[in-house]
């Protein structure tokens, strides 16, 4: 998660931290949301619009993640390790 | 609907202003508007109040009397923008964004089928303007209504209200409902940016209650306070 913020808004991951305000790191509106299309194409899984208003932090999106259903996760983990080799 | 754009003198080497300093742009662009709003008379005081949802209003007490007026602001370095209306039965969103490229997956994943094909029909060398223009469009009618991207941007569509004048009236669609709106639509002088405001009446705009995003217009209908519409469509109420 942190490194997909990371390379969508032009930061090192080191200099992210989990207290980080979204709206700090991505410049405008656009820089959010395309950062929402790219953890829909990491997750492989829409996200929750309504959901949005309840993330604010680089910490609350990974809590996000974590909180999705186990098949979701294995599925994009599996995606991330094949798309590594 | 009266509309001011402000650019700071300050500059960064990254293109972001500190909080303070946008806000501080901001707030020169909405005092000019709060100022137009009023002729000029200068206000005893103002204060910015928001909604439940997060959404501004100036309650101003010029000469004793007490006005309240719907105002939205943004922000792109270097430019501020707020717009502002002297009608409390209008709610009001305004945007302004640096005119850029965006990958195809970002396109299809904010613009409706419509949409699409008329940004596709414009001509190359035009594209990422009209595809910026029709963000900022959306953005502003998401902020009026008081879900910014809270409601997935798809479900907005623009297409008629991208091909009108710079000022009028026209509408759009918000979940195929048909919503009238003021739109105002502007490029900068340098061509880098591009801004939009919209002004809509109350009734199509939405507020919380007992947890619930809700229509105004659907407020009194049965079964409307547990978030569910009357017209059998699933219910856009969700807990935040």
């Amino acid at each position: 998660m942190l490194s997909v913020i990371a390379q969508t808004v032009g930061l090192p991951s080191e200099s992210i931290s989990d207290e980080a305000h979204l709206a700090d790191i991505a410049p405008d509106s656009i820089a959010l949301f395309e950062l929402l299309v790219c953890f829909e194409n990491v997750l492989g899984t829409t996200v929750r619009y309504e959901d949005i208003a309840a993330i604010e932090t680089v910490g609350d999106v990974i809590a996000y993640a974590e909180h999705l259903p186990q098949e979701v996760i294995n599925a994009a983990l599996e995606r991330t390790a094949s798309t590594a080799i | 609907m009266l509309i001011r754009i402000v650019r700071t003198q300050h500059s960064t080497k990254t293109n972001i202003l500190s909080r303070a300093a946008e806000s501080a742009l901001a707030h020169r662009a909405a005092s000019q508007v709060i100022s137009a709003l009023w002729n000029g008379e200068p206000a005893l005081s103002f204060e910015v109040i928001k909604d439940a949802l997060g959404k501004p209003r100036v309650n101003i007490d010029c000469d004793g009397t007490q006005s309240a007026c719907p105002i939205s602001w943004a922000h792109a370095y270097p430019y501020a923008l707020a717009a502002g209306i002297r009608n409390e039965s209008m709610d009001i969103g305004a945007d302004i964004e640096r005119v850029r490229r965006f990958r195809r997956e970002v396109i299809t994943a904010f613009l409706t089928d419509r949409e699409c094909a008329h940004v596709l029909e414009r001509e190359e060398a035009t594209r990422a303007y009209h595809t910026t223009l029709t963000w900022s469009i959306k953005e502003a009618i998401l902020k009026s209504i008081g879900l910014g991207l809270r409601l997935n941007p798809r479900r907005i569509d623009v297409t008629e209200a991208l091909t009108l004048p710079n000022y009028h009236i026209g509408f759009a669609y918000v979940d195929n409902i048909r919503v009238p709106l003021q739109i105002w639509k502007h490029r900068t002088a340098d061509s880098h940016f591009v801004a939009a405001a919209v002004a809509i009446h109350r009734n199509y705009t939405y507020t919380l209650r007992n947890g619930f995003f809700l229509e105004r217009s659907l407020g009194s209908a049965p079964g409307c306070a547990l978030g569910y519409r009357p017209d059998g469509r699933p219910p856009f109420g969700e807990h935040l």
